[in-house]
C-alpha cells in the first residue's frame, strides 16, 4: 500500500506526446480509474506508474521516495493486464507463483501466500487449472490473485474486463471494488468505459490527448464537469448540447438562438455575456412540454425503451441530436414535431474557444 | 448447395488430393518388391503379384535367393546407400541442432523487440529464402574448392546451414509474434530478459519449435542440389546424392525404388509422431 504521487510527467514518443505535463497524487488505499477514449494517454500513464515505460521527464513518488528509475518488480507494484494475461503454459498455480519466485521469500511463507491469496478470490479449487481450462472470470480472478499474493504496493489494472461479457463484468466489478476495499490497497483501474469508472471509481480521471482533463470523484465527474469533453464523455445518455449567445436583458441572463431562448439561473446565472456559448443540459433534467418561446422546438428521430423509462431521440434545431427522457412507454411516430424545456439552472456553460466551463464572475 | 451435395463435393476434392499425393508414391514403392521382368511388364501390373525383399538386401550389399532358385545380385551402389544414409542422418541432425539453437534467439529478437534497421535486416533475411539455390551454388563450389571444404560433412552442413536458418527464422517469427505479451508479466514478476527467453517463451512455443526443427531437418534430409555438387563420390556422400548413382548406371528399378522408399521412412516417422503439434501451430 503506497501514496502515488506524480510530478509533471511529460511522455513523447518521436514527436508524438503521448502524456503532458501530468500532475495527479493518489492516495493509500484509494481506487483511482483512469478514463478516457483509446488513445488518451491513460495506458501509457499506468505504465510509466508501473516502471514497464520510463517518463520522458518528470518524477513518480511512493510514498515520497523517487522510483522514476526502479524496475516494476523493485517498485513491488502488482498488475492486471488486458484480457486477464496470464503465462498460458503454467497452472494456475504456478502463475501465481510466478509472482513471488524472485521475492526471496521461503517455500513454505510462499506456499501460505498463495494458499492464502486463493482463498481471497475464491480460487483454490482451480489451482491445478491450466489458463485455457479456465473461463474468462475464472482466468481474471487468477490474474486478481497473481497481483494480490505480492502485497503490492500498489494494484494496477489496464482493462482487465474488457474482453469479458456483459454480465460477467458486471459482477466483476463489484468483486474487484470489494476486494479492494477489503485489502485496503492502492489500486488504479484504466478503462474507456464510463460505467465502469463511475460505478468502480473513488476518484476518476479524465485524459484525453494526453492530458488530464478533470480529476474527482464521480459525483463531481458527473454534477460539475471542468470541459466540454468531460460533459459529453460521462453520463448516460450523454449530455445535450446546444450552442446560442449570452445576452443580458433586465439584469436576467438569457440564452438565445434563433430557435429559443431560456433564462438561465443557478450559479452560471453570474456569467458575463458573451457571443458563443455552448450550453449542455443532462437527458434528464428536460422534459417534454407545450410550444413556447423557452420550449425547444424538436422532431422525433427515434425511440429507445428502457421500461422505467424512454430515451427520445430527436434532431435539434440546428441539426444536433438532442435526448429527452420521457415517461416508459412513450410513443410517438419518427418525424413528429415535439417540445422540451429544463430549469436554467440545471444548465453547464461553456466556452467553445477554450472548451471549458465558463468563468463565472464573484460579483456582478 | 444442400449439405448433402456439399459433402459429396468435399468427399471428390478430399480423393483427387489424395490420389494426386499418393499415386505416384504408390507406384515407386511398388517398384520396390517387384522384379525387373515384372517391371518391365505391358500392360504393367498395378501390385506386385509375387512380393520380395530382394532389392533392399541388394542395396544394403547382399545377395537375394528367391523361391525359384534366381539369385538376385548385390548392388554395386550399396556402399554408397550405406554411407549416405549415415551421413544424410549425421549432418541432418547437426543441422537441425544448429539451426535450433541460433534460430530460437534470431526469431525472438526479430518478433518481439525493437531495434534499428529491423525492417531492413528482416527483409535481408527474407530475401535470403527467396534465392533459389542454383543461384549460388557456383561461387559456393569455387569458394569450397579454395577452402578445401568440397567433399566434406563441414562444407555441406554450412551450405545446408545457409537454407535452412533463413527459412525456419522466418516460420518462427511469425509464430512468436503471436504469442501472448508474456514479456510485460515476466517484468512486473522480476524475470530478466534471458530468464524470460529460455525458461518462459521457449516451453511455451515447444511445439512451435519443435516444428520449425523438423523443417529443418527435412531440409537438410531432402537437400539434393549442392550434395550432387559438393560431396557425391567423397566420402560425405548423402543418400539423394548416392542414390542418384542409379541413374547412371545399368537400370535398376527396383533398387532404385526401395532406396528411396527407405529415404522416406525417418520424415514419415516424423511427421506421424508429431502431427500433433503440427495441428497446434494453425498455419491455416
Amino acid at each position: 500500500m503506497a501514496r502515488i504521487e506524480l510530478r509533471n510527467i511529460v511522455k513523447t514518443y518521436g514527436g508524438f506526446n503521448a502524456v503532458q505535463n501530468l500532475d495527479m497524487k493518489i492516495e493509500d488505499g484509494e481506487l483511482l480509474v483512469l478514463l478516457g477514449p483509446s488513445g488518451c494517454g491513460k495506458s501509457t500513464t499506468m505504465n510509466m506508474i508501473a516502471g514497464l515505460t520510463n517518463p520522458t521527464s518528470g518524477q513518480i513518488l511512493f510514498d515520497g521516495i523517487d522510483v522514476t528509475q526502479h524496475s516494476p518488480h523493485e517498485r513491488n507494484i502488482a498488475m492486471v493486464f488486458q484480457s486477464s494475461l496470464l503465462y498460458p503454459h503454467l497452472s494456475a498455480h504456478d502463475n501465481i507463483y510466478m509472482s513471488l519466485k524472485r521475492s526471496g521469500l521461503s517455500k513454505k511463507e510462499i506456499e501460505a501466500r498463495i494458499a492464502r491469496a486463493a482463498e481471497t478470490v475464491d480460487v483454490t479449487r482451480l489451482l491445478d487449472k491450466l489458463p485455457s481450462q479456465l473461463s474468462g472470470g475464472e482466468r481474471q480472478r487468477i490474474a486478481t490473485a497473481k497481483a494480490i499474493v505480492r502485497e503490492p504496493a500498489g494494484f494496477l489494472l489496464d482493462e482487465p474486463l474488457s474482453a469479458l461479457d456483459a454480465a460477467l463484468r458486471l459482477s466483476l466489478r463489484a468483486e474487484l471494488v470489494n476486494l479492494q476495499k477489503r485489502i485496503h490497497t492502492t489500486m488504479i483501474f484504466v478503462t474507456h468505459d464510463q460505467i465502469e469508472a463511475m460505478t468502480m471509481g473513488d476518484r476518476i480521471g479524465v485524459m484525453r490527448n494526453g492530458r488530464l482533463e478533470q480529476i474527482g470523484t464521480p459525483t463531481d465527474i458527473y454534477n460539475r464537469p471542468e470541459t466540454l469533453f468531460v460533459a459529453g464523455f460521462v453520463g448516460v445518455p450523454p449530455m445535450n448540447f446546444l450552442t446560442g449567445s449570452l445576452e443580458r436583458v433586465d439584469g436576467k441572463l438569457w440564452l438565445v438562438n434563433p430557435s429559443f431562448k431560456v433564462e438561465i439561473t443557478g450559479e452560471f446565472s453570474r456569467s458575463a455575456p458573451m457571443k458563443e456559448v455552448v450550453l449542455g443540459i443532462r437527458p434528464h433534467l428536460m422534459r417534454l412540454s407545450e410550444a413556447g418561446t423557452s420550449a425547444l422546438p424538436l422532431t422525433v428521430y427515434a425511440i429507445e425503451q428502457l421500461g422505467n423509462e424512454a430515451i427520445v431521440i430527436c434532431d435539434g434545431p440546428a441539426g444536433e441530436k438532442i435526448r429527452v427522457i420521457a415517461p416508459p412507454g412513450f410513443t410517438a411516430p419518427i418525424g413528429t414535431q415535439l417540445h422540451a424545456t429544463f430549469e436554467g439552472a440545471a444548465a453547464h456553460l461553456f466556452d467553445p474557444a477554450t472548451e471549458r466551463v465558463i468563468a463565472v464572475e464573484e460579483n456582478i | 448447395m444442400t449439405a448433402r451435395t456439399k459433402s459429396i463435393w468435399l468427399a471428390l476434392a478430399v480423393a483427387v488430393a489424395l490420389l494426386w499425393t499418393f499415386l505416384p508414391m504408390y507406384w515407386t514403392v511398388k517398384y520396390a518388391f517387384m522384379t525387373k521382368t515384372e517391371i518391365a511388364r505391358f500392360p504393367p501390373m498395378l501390385y506386385p503379384h509375387q512380393p520380395n525383399l530382394a532389392a533392399f538386401f541388394n542395396v544394403f550389399g547382399f545377395d537375394y535367393t528367391a523361391y525359384d532358385g534366381t539369385v538376385y545380385k548385390a548392388s554395386g551402389q550399396a556402399k554408397q546407400i550405406i554411407l549416405g544414409l549415415r551421413n544424410s542422418l549425421v549432418v541432418a541432425v547437426i543441422v537441425t541442432a544448429i539451426t535450433t539453437v541460433v534460430v530460437v534467439p534470431l526469431a525472438y529478437v526479430f518478433a518481439r523487440l525493437d531495434f534499428p534497421l529491423k525492417g531492413k535486416l528482416l527483409a535481408a533475411i527474407l530475401l535470403s529464402v527467396s534465392l533459389p539455390p542454383v543461384s549460388t551454388l557456383i561461387p559456393f563450389y569455387t569458394l569450397y574448392v579454395q577452402l578445401g571444404l568440397t567433399g566434406t560433412m563441414t562444407g555441406l552442413i554450412i551450405v545446408t546451414l545457409t537454407i535452412t536458418i533463413p527459412i525456419v527464422a522466418w516460420m518462427l517469427i511469425g509464430f512468436f509474434r503471436n504469442l501472448p505479451p508474456v514479456e510485460l508479466l515476466a517484468r512486473v514478476d522480476g524475470f530478466s530478459r534471458l530468464y524470460v527467453l529460455t525458461r518462459i517463451i521457449v516451453p511455451m512455443a515447444r511445439s512451435g519449435i519443435m516444428v520449425a526443427a523438423v523443417i529443418a531437418f527435412l531440409f537438410s534430409w531432402n537437400e539434393y542440389v549442392y550434395a550432387q555438387i559438393l560431396v557425391t563420390g567423397s566420402r560425405a556422400v548423402t543418400l539423394p546424392a548416392a542414390m542418384s548413382g542409379f541413374l547412371f548406371q545399368v537400370p535398376e528399378p527396383a533398387q532404385l525404388a526401395a532406396s528411396l522408399l527407405l529415404s522416406l521412412l525417418p520424415p514419415f516417422f516424423i511427421a506421424f509422431f508429431l502431427q500433433k503439434h503440427i495441428a497446434e501451430m494453425n498455419f491455416a
